[in-house]
């Protein structure tokens, strides 16, 4: 079933839209929410409450890609989840990543607004397999070892690529006025 | 890390759908695959998609009906175009999704990058994006054009490439890597890539269709010794020696040191780094400490006649620590690791008469596993010695290196630096030859010998750099 047809069944308030989406995205979703939290009960919990959020947010809304759509939700809802019970979380990949990158992206919350727009500006400023594997590891919370298989390099490579690319971000932010 | 970084990572959601989607690796794909060859490694994950079957019988039906193909219409206006062909619309087949452009994703490449990046891009929004996995790279010289490289790959397809709604255009994207290039120039008794302009062709022939796109290799600019130019092994051994660093292990000793040296040269050695310590009584085995880890080794031989070593430990903290537990200790006597089919028998011996090694990390409690893999308690004092990301052993690695080592040669000045790296050659107290590489802002990142990289501490760094600064056969 195509994203355009799950969200007519959504519009029409059809509960098998549920399962569509589960069906299209429940995987992808499940991994990513896995990812952040580093535990299934609490993964899944998650994916299910991306479904009930989904469903009350469609319609009014009616997004151009059902798939990043519920990425985002289930990121954010894991996000939050994480956020509650963050002593627990020492092992997710994604308590790693923010390791990683706070140091570089420590800005101030007047530019909260602006920084996803900044990120991304500066991204398509990077070759397409360094901004894919800054995406993977931040945004998506990937392991290392994960990118690494999947790109067809050394766990050494990504790591220096990520760390090469989070450097430049510093830079670049630093251009722009922001101290980070 | 604090709530303010949190609450940034929970900004980052709101980028655009295009960056995000992008960056997706389909969940069903087997990262195990990915390493055979860069082509096959990064296709073959998308051939564990599960709408890869629809894929295939869809494009199995195109090849049947491949004569009804007809070149001739134009697309829309779309993203970068730079070479277009095109497919006839059908009411009965959706042939719409074999029509694509091409790019390279950057207008050049040095000879010693990795890849060499191209994205497909249907000529039609809302529609699925088919491509056969055929290409073929050509130097271009005038008028002329001359073979290069060929891959003939199956039919596949790449996860992105659906379209979300009836408004976006389905990418796809790839890349070919540049050993593979000379592997086919060297099989094919061809001369050494050069720089120069080059055209990639896809080559759909049953649609009657060639999509191209341009780009310029150039010359490298960084230098020789690069770690990312490094020798890129593509087969694995699973199978390797335990080989003791020591005839036997202390009972104060924190760590019983081992090196897991793959047993055939020049492959990627793959393992398991779990293992299970247990003391031995006569035949029987008791378990101390089963040390079950996510982490896998994964280590690359630096050349072709050279064997991958994983150097690891035996932690005996860990093993006394879980006896302590039971109301019992450590005592001298033999043990047995298994480290997967690999087994290793040692004897702990009582070497309190002799003289410790003191160090500066000595007085640290130090993570046991490497940065990819933290326990709970690793992450408690990681927030204590925050970016040293290396285990116990590899700090004693890392102490070693910045109080024994020789600095015998700093690199010519046309190496010294290039960009953000500097290299230098060492000698380590054993009389052996190393080589270091660093980067960053003030060098704190480096590799040892083409190992894994490090952030070192600031002070130790600064104290090397300015080792470095007084070997004579530095200019600076």
């Amino acid at each position: 079933m195509t994203d355009r047809e799950i969200i007519t069944l959504y519009n029409a308030r059809d509960e098998q839209a549920i399962t569509e989406t589960d069906r299209a995205y429940g995987r992808l979703c499940m991994d990513l929410a896995l990812n952040i939290l580093g535990d299934l009960s609490d993964a899944e919990e998650c994916v299910n409450d991306t479904w009930l959020k989904v469903w009350n947010a469609i319609p009014p809304a009616c997004p151009p890609s059902l798939r990043a759509f519920v990425c985002r939700i289930v990121r954010n809802i894991a996000i939050d989840r994480y956020r509650r019970g963050k002593a627990a979380r020492r092992n997710s990949q994604a308590t790693v990543a923010l390791e990683e990158l706070s140091p570089y992206i420590a800005a101030p919350p007047e530019v909260d607004s602006e920084l996803p727009r900044l990120i991304e500006a500066f991204l398509y400023t990077e070759d397409a397999l360094d901004r894919k594997l800054f995406m993977g590891r931040y945004w998506h919370a990937y392991s290392v070892k994960k990118m690494a298989a999947y790109y067809g390099l050394s766990s050494n490579a990504v790591s220096h690529r990520l760390n090469r690319t989070r450097e430049r971000l510093r830079a670049y932010l630093i251009e722009r006025g922001y101290s980070v | 890390m604090t709530d303010r970084t949190l609450q940034i990572w929970e900004r980052l959601s709101y980028m655009s759908d295009k960056i995000i989607e992008e960056s997706m690796i389909p969940a069903q794909a087997a990262p195990a695959a990915a390493k055979r060859t860069r082509e096959k490694g990064r296709f073959s994950a998308f051939m564990n998609h599960p709408a890869m079957v629809a894929v295939l019988c869809a494009v199995v039906s195109l090849g049947v009906v491949a004569a009804i193909v007809m070149a001739g219409r134009g697309g829309p206006d779309v993203p970068p175009v730079v070479g277009t062909s095109h497919v006839e619309e059908t009411e009965t087949l959706n042939l719409e999704g074999l029509d694509y452009t091409a790019e390279i994703q950057s207008p050049s490449y040095a000879l010693t990058d990795e890849t060499l990046d191209f994205t497909l891009t249907s000529t039609k929004p809302g529609v699925i994006l088919y491509w056969r996995n055929n290409f073929t790279l050509y130097l271009v010289e005038g008028e002329e054009e001359f073979l290069v490289y060929q891959y003939e790959g199956n039919v596949t397809y790449e996860g992105s490439g659906y379209a979300s709604s009836e408004n976006e255009y389905a990418t796809a994207t790839g890349c070919i890597t540049m050993h593979s290039i000379h592997a086919y120039q060297k099989a094919h008794g061809a001369p050494p890539l050069k720089a120069g302009r080059y055209r990639l062709y896809f080559d759909e022939k049953a649609y009657d269709r060639r999509v191209f796109a341009e780009v310029t290799l150039t010359e490298a600019e960084t230098m020789s010794d690069d770690p990312e130019t490094r020798y890129e092994p593509t087969e694995q051994v699973r199978d390797y020696t335990l080989i003791p660093h020591t005839p036997t292990a202390g009972i104060n000793d924190k760590y019983f040191k081992i090196s897991m040296t793959a047993t055939e040269p020049g492959k990627v050695l793959t393992a398991a780094a779990s293992y299970r310590l247990y003391r031995l009584h006569g035949d029987e085995e008791e378990l101390i400490h089963d040390y079950d880890v996510e982490l896998a080794v994964y280590e690359e031989p630096a050349s072709p006649d050279a064997y991958a070593v994983y150097e690891t430990g035996v932690s005996l903290v860990w093993a006394k620590s879980n006896l302590e537990a039971k109301g019992d200790t450590l005592t001298p006597g033999w043990y047995r690791v298994k480290f997967g089919r690999a087994t290793l028998d040692f004897e702990l011996v009582d070497k309190t008469g002799a003289t410790p090694e003191v160090h500066p990390f000595a007085e640290l409690p130090v993570p046991e596993t490497v940065y990819t893999s933290l326990s709970t308690e690793d992450m408690a004092l990681m927030e204590q010695y925050e970016r040293i990301y290396t285990s116990a052993y590899k700090i004693e690695k890392l102490w070693a290196f910045f109080t024994k080592l020789t600095v015998t040669e700093a690199s010519p000045p046309e190496h010294i630096r290039s960009g953000d790296g500097l290299g230098i050659h060492v000698t380590y107290p054993d009389g052996t030859k190393g080589r270091i590489f660093f980067w960053g802002e003030q060098h704190e990142y480096f590799y040892i010998d083409d190992g894994p990289w490090y952030q070192a501490p600031p002070e130790e760094v600064a104290a090397l750099m300015a080792q470095i600064k007084n070997t004579p056969s530095d200019p600076t």
